[in-house]
């Protein structure tokens, strides 16, 4: 079970020092100088070898276009960031749900555990053709992807978290003469909340590739679909421009996501800095 | 204590998820035969199982051409993953400069690049298995070097105090301790990877499972579909079922302790 390791240990390196200079060093400096080198070396490519737009265009060109195009991006992102919401919102209420019936439950435990780890090897954005089908072309279908994409991870996570309660913990809690219920309440659910954030947030990655892939194969609005439109156009410049726009709306869905966990479980949070800090 | 569980208790184990799914089956034909939902919109379990033996030589070769791309991209990831991990946790420039640059490059959604591939790589292999390959890299390079970088401090200052080597703290210490995490990795990514040759051949291709897909789509055949999808699920769960027979063999004290905790979630 590392997923809800994996935001724990990996951080980027050179954290050690303490204080504001570390800090600087390691989480900004750091990245800012690789991926400002990353783009220098992207932009004297294409500038020294004068390659064609539709080839690869100059990430100056793919930024600037971002904001020529604002009028199509207006049109066509609230609707792909609405599917992103719909089967986000889906996959964290039947999700965390089915994490509490198969904790709850011993029956259940056995019924949907090993289910649910072939359930999870299927490769979902394959049914999106299948839910052309019975939706049609609107957004429905889309939800659904990008719900099937994003439950698993959260079902895993939390029901992990569930089950990783101290025995100890819960005998105490039960010495106190406490109801199934209260043990549930009082130490499995509050001690399921970071592993639940550490599925929901990568669950959000996969609720917007469900999204686009749903858009992919059947869409007349989203981002998505002008990722399809402008590569058989090949207008290379807007494909670049909706990528980094897909991808901004990655990221700001995950630094909500971080933001909500702070204001949730800031005990957490900040024992894993210092954890993070003291590696 | 496993050795003492008798049979007749495994049965029993198996029996929940097999009864669930036979009831689960058996209603769906029921419905579909009771409501008499066109076959377009519902085909029952019964259909689809005729349309997968009708189907059958087609599905075998298209999943020829998907298993390949998916066992090339994989097949990348896992080296390239391992790779990477063991130089970033080997050298700490390495881990300063290449490190973010792997960050960054995981705030960009690869499925919506896969279409760039097609503008520069053609229609053949090459970007199905390039986008199959990018979608399962960075979970097996990540917890590879998470675990890594998980070996005990004790552990570590005890082998350098025998004065050993670089190579040999990391044959001896950090490789063995990273297994289980590189497993759970590369677990996670064989999904990923069939989905990554699925999206690579949606976006141009003539044959795969994925064009498959698009093809039954079109022709209104959901039995059809149904089948494809069955087929592109077994070739994903063989690709893991071997993965998991491969932990077994390499690190069998992990998998048996894991066992014995009654942890038999996969992730």
């Amino acid at each position: 079970m590392n997923v809800g390791r994996q935001t724990e240990t990996v951080r980027p390196a050179g954290r050690a020092r303490a204080g504001w200079g570390g800090f600087l060093t390691a989480e900004i400096l750091y990245p800012a100088v690789a991926v400002t080198l990353l783009l220098t070396v992207w932009q004297l490519t294409v500038v020294v070898l004068d390659l064609r737009p539709t080839f690869l265009p100059s990430p100056t060109a793919a930024f600037s276009k971002v904001f020529r195009s604002y009028d199509t991006f207006v049109t066509h992102a609230p609707v792909t960031i609405f599917e992103i919401v719909g089967g986000y919102a889906l996959s964290i209420v039947l999700g965390v749900a089915t994490a509490f019936v198969m904790v709850w439950s011993r029956v259940m435990e056995k019924i949907v555990s090993p289910i649910l780890v072939f359930l999870q090897t299927i490769p979902y954005i394959s049914v999106a053709p299948l839910l052309i089908i019975w939706f049609g072309f609107n957004i429905a279908p889309k939800i659904v992807v990008s719900f099937l994409m994003s439950y698993f991870p959260i079902v895993v996570a939390t029901a992990a978290g569930m089950n990783a309660v101290e025995n100890d913990m819960i005998d105490m809690v039960r010495s106190m003469s406490a109801s199934k219920w209260q043990v549930f309440w009082k130490s499995r659910f509050p001690n399921s909340l970071p592993y639940f954030f550490s599925g929901a947030k990568i669950a959000v990655a996969f609720a917007t590739s469900g999204a686009i892939v749903g858009e992919y194969v059947g869409a007349d609005y989203g981002l998505g679909y002008l990722i399809v439109l402008s590569n058989s156009d090949t207008n290379s410049e807007l494909l670049f421009a909706t990528i980094i726009v897909v991808s901004a709306i990655g990221v700001g869905f995950f630094w909500l996501i971080h933001w909500v966990e702070k204001l949730c479980i800031p005990w957490h949070v900040a024992f894993r800095e210092e954890e993070g800090r003291a590696r | 204590m496993r050795r003492l569980r008798s049979i007749p208790e495994i049965y029993r184990d198996l029996m929940y998820p097999v009864v669930a799914i036979s009831v689960f089956l058996g209603t769906w034909e029921a419905y579909v035969r009771i409501s008499g939902i066109p076959n377009y919109i519902l085909p029952g379990p019964s259909e689809i199982l005729y349309s997968l033996f009708g189907y059958a030589t087609t599905l075998y070769g298209h999943s020829l051409v998907t298993g390949y791309e998916v066992l090339l991209g994989y097949a990348c990831s896992v080296v390239l993953g391992g790779l990477f991990a063991v130089m970033v946790v080997w050298s700490s420039t390495l881990d300063k400069s290449l490190m973010p640059l792997f960050l960054f490059s995981q705030t960009v959604s690869k499925i919506a690049v896969a279409p760039l591939f097609v503008v520069w790589l053609g229609f053949g292999l090459a970007p199905k298995v390039l986008v199959a390959f990018l979608i399962s890299f960075f979970p097996i390079f990540i917890s590879t070097t998470a675990g890594l970088k998980s070996a005990e401090t004790e552990m570590l200052e005890l082998i350098q105090s025998m004065s050993a080597s670089t190579a040999q703290v990391f044959r001896k210490v950090r490789i063995p301790t990273a297994l289980p995490h590189f497993f759970a990795g590369a677990k996670v990514a064989v999904p990923f990877a069939t989905v990554g040759a699925i999206v690579g051949e949606w976006m141009a291709s003539d044959s795969g499972l994925g064009y498959h897909l698009l093809l039954m789509q079109g022709e209104l055949d959901t039995a059809g579909l149904f089948a494809t999808l069955l087929t592109l699920s077994f070739v994903s769960i063989i690709l893991y079922v071997i993965v998991m027979r491969l932990e077994r063999l390499a690190i069998p004290w992990h998998v048996s302790v894991r066992q014995e905790t009654g942890v038999n979630m996969t992730w």
